[in-house]
């Protein structure tokens, strides 16, 4: 092996011990070991020592919301979304506003947009407030008075059909079998088992046995609200469940009592409204006490 | 499929790692070819500020390569022409306390000379021979850092000890 093999092997380490020992021989190996040996003072680590980091950390520009990492920025926004989603239907869910009514119970409801409901008694009356701006909507079960402001579409739903509104006051009865719609101002629109029937002022629609008839009506307001209830050609049997309705008492009459009435009986008095509902029909009647009435036929 | 577990390196936490892994490394090839008036811890900073500002660019498998690049490039926009120093330390890596006067002075000249050959060895020997001879690195790593084959590298470190050695062996004659 020449020269130049045995010490490109030693600057290598890569010698076996016959070539350490033959390099070991050479002259100048000595010098060749001191020159390495020394060559160590020029190390770079002590000659070109570079800072710690915390002296090059605060010369580097704070840039990290420059660079923009797409893939946070869409799982960001979606959290936001799910989350933001979630307030919402929870929040909707609580602005559900159902009224109920006793008996012989009024109530007077504003809603949102200062249309007024009047809620007659045994009713259930339920709107979305959250929603109203755009969906003035409300379930209705029972009877009441609507007087509403000009605006969107206002929609009664009830079991039987669907009112909708043109900015107007009518009525809406839909109890039992019942389902009844008198307009007194403007124009409504009545869509039952998929039919479509205007309502004009002054007019009425009832739906018995799915046969929808519109007839007119005289007055301006529905007899409820002046504290009457009023009937047309009504069996005796309507007529006493309203009178126990409205003043809560019992009422004994003879059942094959089969006549038609027509008239009203006020709520406030029952001595009075007693009188209204006899006299035309020839009964008498027995206040037995505050919760017990007899009707019987003929004079005593 | 395999991914890497970073995308971008802009993170403090891992961008000082790359500091402790590559910056001192990275200062003594610049001093190595270029010697020490350049100030080449200086160049390192400059680089990984430049690194920095492109952290979101920089993939981390290139991080090493852009760090050489650019603080290479730096140091030859300023080399120009300029002489090539390199200072032995005055620290001993041996103490040489107990030895005849004579040791003494041979030890200084002898310094001072090899101070002046490295300085007139070629860049690329000088830089071959100290990567190997002083920071440890394999004749492979050098030929990395270097961009030159194994083969090149080990002749290089071979050709700067032979000049050293001509060099410096006129004073074991005197």
């Amino acid at each position: 092996m020449d020269k130049e093999q045995l010490i490109k092997k030693w600057l290598n380490n890569n010698l076996s011990d016959t070539e350490l020992e033959a390099f070991n021989t050479l002259k100048d190996a000595d010098l060749y070991k001191e020159i390495i040996e020394e060559a160590k003072r020029f190390s770079g680590n002590t000659n070109a020592k570079v800072e710690a980091f915390d002296v090059v950390d605060k010369k580097l520009v704070s840039h990290k919301s420059n660079t923009i990492n797409w893939v946070r920025v869409v799982t960001s926004l979606a959290a936001i979304l799910v989350v933001g989603f979630a307030l919402f239907t929870w929040l909707n869910k609580d602005q559900i506003n159902t009224f109920n009514t006793n008996f012989a119970q009024n109530e007077i409801i504003s809603l949102p947009d200062n249309s007024t409901v009047n809620l007659n008694e045994l009713s259930e009356l339920k709107y979305n407030s959250s929603k109203w701006d755009d969906n003035r909507s409300i379930d209705l079960k029972g009877e009441a008075f609507f007087d509403v402001e000009k605006g969107k579409r206002f929609d009664v739903n009830t079991e039987f059909g669907k009112i909708s509104v043109l900015g107007t006051e009518f009525n809406v009865l839909s109890k039992d079998s019942i389902f009844k719609v008198a307009c007194y101002e403007g124009l409504v629109q009545v869509t039952y088992n998929d039919n479509k029937v205007k309502l004009p002022a002054g007019t009425e629609f009832i739906l018995l046995s799915g046969q929808g008839t519109t007839s007119n009506i005289a007055i301006s307001e529905p007899y409820w609200l002046k504290n009457m209830s009023v009937f047309e050609n009504a069996s005796f049997k309507d007529v006493v469940e309203e009178l126990e309705k409205q003043y809560n008492v019992k009422v004994d009459y003879p059942l094959n009592l089969n006549v038609k009435f027509t008239g009203a009986f006020e709520h406030n008095n029952l001595e009075n409204a007693l009188k209204s509902i006899s006299n035309p029909l020839h009964l008498t009647y027995t206040i037995q006490n505050t919760n017990e009435v007899i009707i019987r036929n003929g004079k005593n | 499929m395999p991914e890497p577990i970073y995308k971008d390196i802009c993170d403090k936490i891992r961008f000082s790692k790359l500091y402790e892994k590559y910056a001192q490394s990275l200062s003594n090839i610049l001093l190595y070819k270029y010697g020490e008036l350049l100030n080449p811890s200086d160049k390192v900073q400059e680089a990984y500020i430049k690194l920095w500002e492109n952290c979101a660019k920089i993939k981390p498998e290139a991080v090493k390569s852009f760090l050489y690049t650019t603080a290479n490039n730096m140091m030859l926009n300023e080399v120009k022409h300029q002489k090539v120093v390199l200072k032995y330390q005055q620290v001993k890596p041996k103490d040489y306390t107990n030895e005849s006067p004579e040791f003494i002075l041979r030890k200084k000249e002898f310094l001072k000379r090899f101070e002046r050959v490295l300085s007139q060895l070629k860049e690329e020997e000088r830089a071959a021979f100290l990567l190997n001879k002083v920071d440890g690195k394999t004749h492979k790593e050098v030929a990395e850092i270097l961009g030159i084959t194994k083969k090149v590298a080990e002749h290089r470190i071979y050709a700067a000890l032979n000049k050293l050695k001509n060099e410096l062996e006129e004073l074991n004659r005197k």
